[in-house]
């Protein structure tokens, strides 16, 4: 950018430095007169730069951390570079000859990115507003009534001919909403017919999706129905898929398949809507009916998890045996897990005289007199108890539509790959064949994606968000799971996920309607832009993409699609031939920041240690917000380390590193979320990619006779912000110990 | 393992209206000043009880251990009223140890008040028509109306009665609570190590010692906090029965000892002073009782089944004192009262086996038991 | 003042429900009553069951919110009223002075020279604060404020304020909104663990809270994220008491839904202190739901914790130690463990009062109304992850009735 403008405020002790040096690194070495303020966000400063802003392409503000004052230092379509001399400097450090130097620095940097950096342009297409809703269940059916409800339109897609799902077999419901102390009549049905009713809502029943191509607001879809070809154009997509019941045939320990009075929750369900409680063995009425909780579920050899909803639904049908027979109904549960204000509901059916409930684990399921005799062990009634029953229910789990489809490549690592940590369960396979039968299984999106077809999972194949504060993080933007595919559930949670997965797919459709990405980067338009002359096609960049943006065309160069794309960086921090940059964050503009540090005089004296020089690259989304709190809570590290925030460590290219050793820094550190299973990097696996790449930095740096010290990858989470200066201090001591770069002023 | 669906019902019938609010925490087994360490009630008691085993509460020594403080049902998450729950239990188990148990059965019905009157009511119709005695004119002496004798020679006739029947309910209890049914509770202590079966040892005089001695000083009673008025009133209660036992012995001294002829006694007679001493405990303590009900909501306002007994006494007590008032005041209606404080009597005494009043015998038991296994409360 | 969808409560559920609503393209506008955003869930060192801690989703938040012009917030705003009817409600609103104005730049010389030390709420009391502080290190705004309840106005930090920041003689406002919808994401209070009168709270000084343990492990908390007893000296032996108040007719009578799981993650950070501490955790029902079971599967595993199954009912001081006592149920004997802290899990309890225009249910939650929609635990207890999918659901809800 030609037009920069430079603003230096001398509020919150940053005059304790020299501002006429601060001013002249601007003055002589850019050629920037810069203004300053003291107090440059007061409303008459503020004023200032906005009139100022009208002249200028880009602002760079010299005061307190980018993370502060953001709001207010935003000038439209400015690009604002912040130099950090308040968190960065003045509050971290004891003032002196190295802050200085420290501050000088950070203005260098600041003011040659925003020079470096260009005007992003807005990726902008026709898109359609419309949303496709793959499952005509209760999320699936919930899902695009509300989607009509908002003012879109909705595709409502079910393979079977009938919508409605499990729940349609249900003789009876837990309740939707509070107060959950009673049994509510089957609620599917009525929202069957509102669906129907909705002029905004395009149902296909038997129908099966052949293919979805292109990002959102430009997915395209073929559906296959009943053999007839249906295509059109969709911006989101909610998955609804919902789940299906375990194989009970696996649970031949507790008698299933091998009495035939020992059925599974579903089947009881379904029995009780025929309206009648009968022994499968003889058609007699069932009067003792023992219902076993956590059936092939909480257990490692079956489901490891829980389904959330088997305790509330064994208390429901507990209760239908006592409607629908003078029987009694004996739940044996693990725990009886009816939280939040389910507890009402507990204790509603708890309160029947003819439902008896224990904590016990089965031992024994056996065949005695021509009934079934239950042995129970660890129970709360003091001792071991055998009870005598005409059927056995077993309260057998959920799993998810997506469990054993081939979803992802990455799920699926052959011999040759090292899986990434972030996948909790990588299914190895060992040839082509393998995914082939693996693909045998069917399939539910066939995204036209070159990761795969589908949606990735988390775990136990739950395409479910890892991260707490967001359920809808999706690595497929514009595709949001809802229900129970996503996790185990009941009909309540799936209305309420429905609609959740319902809204981030329109404000999907919204937001890249405006070329803008999702969060964390919310609103940024910048695109990655490839130069593909120079490509190699050696797909690093489309392998590692965390969203699977891009795609490829046979020789393996990369297709962007600039509408999944969520500007984490990964492709360019993984580019290896530098093609790839942003607008306004480039392989050149990093290059120039690291080589506008100013690296003191190689002819220095043995030992001097302000000579020294380490780069820090920080994560601006954990490692920075810790840093900044280090320094609001007085903490102070070395000041020869120069930080520099990045949108992601994946995006720390290896060039940077280069770069910077060439230029004599003496060490570059880089710190950043968590990875592996519990991931915390924003963007997957950024960390877990820079990670990898380091390792590969130090084999480099050893040809080279550098010690592999020199670059080191550090994870922090955000709060710990009393342990980074540390983190900085041991790496500079380290270094300091090794001694200085050896190609320092080659 | 037999689930016994009648039982749950009856229990709840019998006022454990909340057992099936008991989810199992055992607030209620720490927080009772009588739990022992080792298998502590209520809370066993109270899935038992919802999964109607009745074997297992029959020969179950506990449940006379708990004399109903309430601190249990105070502190219940639930709201499932463990105090009363188990009143309800011990009714129930009272019912089943009864011979007939059928007429406990019916005496623990709200309905079977009728039969409840009707026998005494009958029996003294009929002696009424069969002795016809005269209402006598001039001084009120009891004794000129109906002859003291007639009145031993029922007292024995209906005291035998009970005793035979509670005999019988002692004997079946004992050897319930010591069958190896009665082990309280079945447990591991680390590999294989489990509990002995709980019997009673051979000393068991030694044991009802002191336990009679704990029940004259109520000492486990005195644990009670949140009813702690259930301690002073039967307190009262009890030991009003006491003193008007001696002074019984007082009447009989004169009689058959001094040969007094008739017992319209002075109210400075030091046996007339014992027996008003008595009196006044048993009224005092059991209107006191009735009140002290009343308060708690959270806790319970008693059963029929506690209603019934309590009712009883405290109508024996004032239709007593009733009588002696009458009679200083020299009216005729000291007969009349005589005939329905005679009726009362009789209630106490002919169903103390089917009534509340049985638990005098299995507590002191159970006291006995609990002594000579080591099943003391914390200390 | 007029706005399409209105967010009442800027804890993680009312930021997520108005950041979602606003990246859709909607004007909102956000009320919170204290003086920062972030809510309850700022108090928290970690979350289960990734032990990843709050600051990381808020920062994302608020990062958000910065980039969103469409959502405007208030902070100490209290609702008064709501009247009307959906597409069309008046919301009156009070706005509390704060007394530190948009000038501030938190550099934090006001403090420095305040006299007045007070208690900090943020830290449930165990820290020490100025009357005039930032209000936690993530504040947002990141802006100081004055503390009502202890200041004297004695004056000194307005002639240490170098930005004319500071001015003690703010009044309280009053705002009228037009709002289209209106979500109520008002959050949750921890339980008054004093009423627990059998469990020692307010007897035994190191029996505390789950939310205080939350500020001991806290880096930014009163022991710079130190477990400790409250003399100071380390764990050896320590005892979690699950339902301390919840699934209790005498307390909340309902389930508070993430005690158990918080209890959980609160024994791996003892466990990470002290690697040889013992700890117990004494439960009526684990429920740790859905994949949480992996979590509670993990913690299990470890030998140094005990799971006792059985409520404890007692909690006494025995030559200087605490005593628990509870019935382990699975053996029917009483189990007690002598410990050097007890940590009480209480519940969550609806933090709304009664403001006319809402009705509540009998637990005081916050029932859904046509055009008010309760999310996260005003609606009912829920975990983060719950709450976050009610208040995105609740986004759509409220774009449903928003012009456009």
């Amino acid at each position: 950018m030609e037009k920069v403008g430079v603003y230096i405020c001398t509020g919150c002790d940053i005059d304790k430095l020299d501002i006429e040096r601060l001013k002249n690194v601007a003055k002589e070495e850019f050629g920037i007169e810069p203004k300053v303020h003291p107090h440059l966000c007061s409303q008459e400063g503020v004023e200032m730069l906005k009139n100022d802003a009208a002249e200028l392409d880009a602002i760079v503000i010299a005061a307190c951390s980018p993370r502060v004052k953001t709001a207010l230092f935003t000038f439209d379509d400015k690009y604002v570079e912040r130099a950090s001399l308040r968190e960065g400097v003045v509050w971290s450090h004891d003032i002196d000859e190295h802050a200085q130097e420290l501050a000088e620095d950070y203005l260098r940097i600041a003011i040659t990115k925003a020079q470096k950096a260009e005007k992003p342009e807005p990726y902008i297409e026709e898109v359609s507003r419309d949303i496709l809703v793959v499952g005509g269940g209760v999320t699936g059916l919930t899902a695009a009534l509300e989607v009509a409800k908002a003012g879109y339109k909705a595709y409502l897609v079910e393979k079977e001919p009938e919508l409605g799902g499990w729940v349609a077999k249900y003789y009876k419901t837990l309740p939707i909403e509070p107060p959950y102390t009673r049994i509510e009549e089957n609620p599917v049905f009525k929202l069957i017919e509102e669906v129907k009713a909705n002029e905004n809502v395009e149902i296909y029943t038997s129908a099966q999706i052949d293919s979805i191509s292109g990002q959102p607001g430009m997915f395209d879809v073929v559906l296959n129905q009943n053999g007839e070809k249906v295509q059109f154009r969709v911006g989101g997509i909610v998955v609804a898929t919902g789940w299906k019941p375990y194989d009970a045939t696996a649970l031949e320990e507790l008698g299933y398949g091998k009495f035939a009075d020992v059925v599974t929750n579903l089947e009881f369900e379904e029995m009780a809507r025929e309206g009648k409680i009968i022994r499968k063995s003889d058609g007699s009425e069932a009067k003792n009916v023992v219902f076993i909780q956590c059936a092939g579920q909480r257990d490692e050899s079956h489901l490891p998890y829980c389904s959330s909803v088997c305790c509330l639904v064994s208390l429901k049908q507990a209760k239908y045996v006592r409607e629908l027979t003078d029987g009694n109904a004996f739940i044996i549960y693990k725990d009886m897990r009816t939280p939040g204000l389910w507890e009402d509901f507990y204790k509603e059916m708890q309160q029947d005289e003819g439902i008896y409930l224990t904590k016990g684990e089965i031992k024994e399921i056996k065949e005695e007199d021509g009934k079934l005799a239950v042995v129970v062990t660890n129970t709360l009634l003091g001792e071991d108890i055998t009870i005598k029953a005409d059927l056995v229910v077993l309260a057998t789990g959920m799993v998810s539509t997506l469990k054993g489809l081939y979803t992802v490549k990455e799920e699926f690592p052959d011999e040759k790959t090292v899986p990434y940590k972030h996948i909790a369960e990588p299914h190895p396979i060992k040839s082509e064949e393998d995914v082939e039968v693996i693909k045998q299984a069917g399939h539910i999106l066939n995204l036209q994606y070159r990761q795969g077809p589908e949606l990735p999972t988390l775990k136990y194949g739950f395409p479910d968000s890892n991260y707490i504060c967001f359920p809808y993080e999706s690595r497929r933007l514009g595709i949001y799971a809802a229900g129970a595919v996503r996790a185990p559930m009941g009909i309540a949670s799936c209305i309420e996920d429905a609609r959740g997965a319902a809204l981030k797919a329109i404000q999907a459709v919204e937001l890249v309607a405006e070329g803008k990405t999702t969060f964390p980067r919310t609103g940024d338009i910048d695109f990655p832009n490839f130069f593909l002359q120079r490509c190699t096609q050696c797909k690093r960049c489309t392998e590692e993409c965390p969203f699977g943006a891009l795609d490829e065309d046979e020789k393996g160069t990369p297709m962007p699609n600039p509408l999944r794309c969520r500007r984490c960086g990964v492709c360019f921090g993984a580019c290896p031939e530098r093609i790839i940059s942003f607008k306004t964050y480039s392989i050149d503009q990093m290059a120039s920041a690291i080589k506008s540090i100013h690296v003191p005089d190689p002819n220095w004296e043995e030992g001097a240690e302000e000579k020294f020089r380490f780069i820090v690259f920080a994560c601006e989304n954990d490692a920075l917000p810790a840093l900044d709190m280090a320094a609001l809570n007085g903490r102070k590290w070395s000041p020869l380390a120069r930080i520099i925030p990045v949108r992601c460590l994946g995006s720390v290219n290896t060039v940077f590193i280069a770069d910077a050793l060439s230029r004599g820094i003496d060490g570059v550190l880089l710190i950043g979320c968590k990875y592996g299973e519990d991931y915390q990097c924003h963007f997957i696996r950024g960390s877990e990619l820079a990670n990898r790449r380091m390792e590969n930095v130090a084999e480099t740096l050893e040809r080279l006779m550098l010690e592999k010290e020199r670059v080191q990858v550090v994870e922090i989470s955000i709060n710990e912000w009393d342990k980074v200066t540390e983190i900085i201090d041991n790496f500079v001591s380290q270094i300091m110990e090794i001694g200085a770069n050896p190609y320092k002023g080659f | 393992m037999e689930v016994d669906t009648q039982f749950v019902k009856d229990v709840i019938e019998l006022g454990g209206e909340t057992l099936k609010k008991c989810y199992q925490c055992a607030t209620c087994s720490v927080i009772c000043p009588l739990s022992p360490e080792d298998a502590p009630f209520p809370r066993k008691e109270m899935i038992w009880a919802q999964w109607g085993l009745k074997d297992k509460l029959i020969k179950d020594g506990d449940i006379w251990l708990c004399h109903q403080c309430n601190d249990c049902s105070e502190y219940c998450p639930r709201g499932a009223k463990p105090g009363e729950v188990l009143g309800a239990i011990r009714a129930k188990v009272i019912q089943e140890l009864a011979f007939p148990s059928f007429f406990a059965k019916i005496l623990m019905k709200p309905a079977g008040i009728v039969v409840y009157f009707a026998i005494p009511i009958i029996l003294t119709l009929l002696y009424l028509s069969i002795a016809s005695p005269k209402i006598p004119e001039g001084e009120i002496v009891l004794g000129n109306f109906i002859p003291h004798q007639h009145v031993e020679l029922a007292g024995f006739l209906v005291g035998g009665w009970a005793l035979l029947v509670a005999a019988i309910g002692a004997y079946r209890f004992w050897t319930g609570i010591n069958s190896t049914v009665s082990k309280v509770y079945e447990y591991k202590l680390g590999e294989n190590a489990e509990l002995e079966a709980v019997k009673a040892s051979p000393r068991f005089i030694e044991c009802l010692f002191w336990s009679v001695i704990d029940i004259l000083k109520h000492s486990r009673f005195a644990e009670c906090g949140t009813a702690r008025y259930r301690y002073f009133a039967h307190f009262m209660i009890f030991w009003g029965f006491l003193v008007l036992g001696a002074a019984t012995l007082g009447d009989i001294y004169y009689l058959y000892i001094l040969g007094v002829e008739e017992l319209a006694l002075p109210i400075t007679d030091p046996a007339k002073i014992l027996g008003n001493i008595g009196a006044i405990l048993l009224v005092a303590g059991s209107f006191w009782a009735i009140v002290a009900r009343f308060r708690n909501e959270k806790v319970g306002y008693g059963t029929y089944f506690d209603w019934l007994f309590l009712g009883t006494i405290f109508a024996v007590g004032v239709t007593g004192v009733c009588i002696e008032a009458l009679r200083y005041a020299g009216s005729v209606a000291t007969y009349y009262m005589y005939l329905i404080h005679l009726i009362l009597v009789f209630t106490l005494l002919a169903y103390a086996p089917y009534s509340k009043f049985a638990h005098l015998i299995y507590r002191t038991l159970a006291y006995t038991w609990a002594k000579s296994v080591g099943r003391e409360p914390q200390q | 003042m007029a706005g399409e969808i209105l967010v009442i409560g800027g804890g993680i559920s009312g930021l997520t429900a108005a950041i979602e609503a606003a990246e859709t393209g909607y004007d909102v506008i956000l009320l919170e009553k204290n003086p920062y955003l972030g809510g309850r869930v700022s108090q928290l060192n970690k979350y289960f069951p990734k032990l990843c801690p709050p600051f990381c989703g808020l920062e994302i938040l608020f990062k958000r919110m910065k980039s969103t012009p469409k959502l405007k917030y208030f902070t100490n705003a209290e609702v008064q009223e709501i009247s009307g009817e959906p597409g069309n409600f008046t919301v009156k609103v009070k706005i509390k002075p704060r007394y530190v104005n948009e000038n501030c730049t938190a550099c934090g010389a006001c403090k420095e020279v305040c006299p007045v030390e007070a208690p900090d709420e943020y830290n449930f009391g165990l820290k020490k604060k100025k009357a005039i502080d930032l209000p936690n290190i993530m504040a947002m705004p990141f802006q100081y404020y004055i503390d009502d309840n202890y200041c004297t106005k004695c004056g000194e930090c307005v002639s240490a304020c170098k930005y004319n920041a500071i001015d003690l003689n703010e009044e309280e406002k009053e705002l009228t909104l037009n709002v289209s919808s209106i979500i109520v994401a008002t959050g949750w209070k921890p339980y008054d663990a004093i009423k627990l009168d059998n469990l020692g709270y307010g007897k035994y000084k190191n029996v505390i809270t789950n939310m205080e343990m939350e500020r001991l492990a806290s880096p930014d908390g009163p022991t710079g994220g130190v477990i400790q007893t409250m003399d100071g000296k380390s764990i050896e032996t320590i005892a979690f008491v699950q339902c301390a108040g919840s699934r209790d007719e005498n307390h909340l009578p309902y389930c508070s839904a993430v005690c158990c799981l918080a209890s959980l993650k609160q024994a791996t950070y003892v466990r990470e202190q002290y690697p040889d501490a013992k700890i117990y955790i004494f439960y009526i029902d684990i429920r740790a739901f859905g994949r949480y079971e992996d979590f509670f599967a993990k913690v299990k595993a470890d030998e140094n914790i005990e799971l006792i199954k059985g409520k404890v009912a007692k909690v006494e001081e025995v030559d200087g130690k605490l005593v628990v006592t509870a019935e382990d149920t699975l053996s029917g004997v009483k189990s007690k463990r002598e410990v050097d802290m007890v940590v009480l899990a209480t519940g969550m309890q609806p933090a709304i009062e009664p403001i006319p225009g809402i009705e509540l249910d009998e637990y005081g939650f916050v029932k859904a109304m046509p055009g008010i929609i309760p999310v996260g635990v005003a609606a009912m207890p829920m975990d983060v992850a719950s709450a976050n999918e009610s208040a995105t659901a609740a986004a759509l809800k409220a774009i449903q009735l928003a012009r456009r």
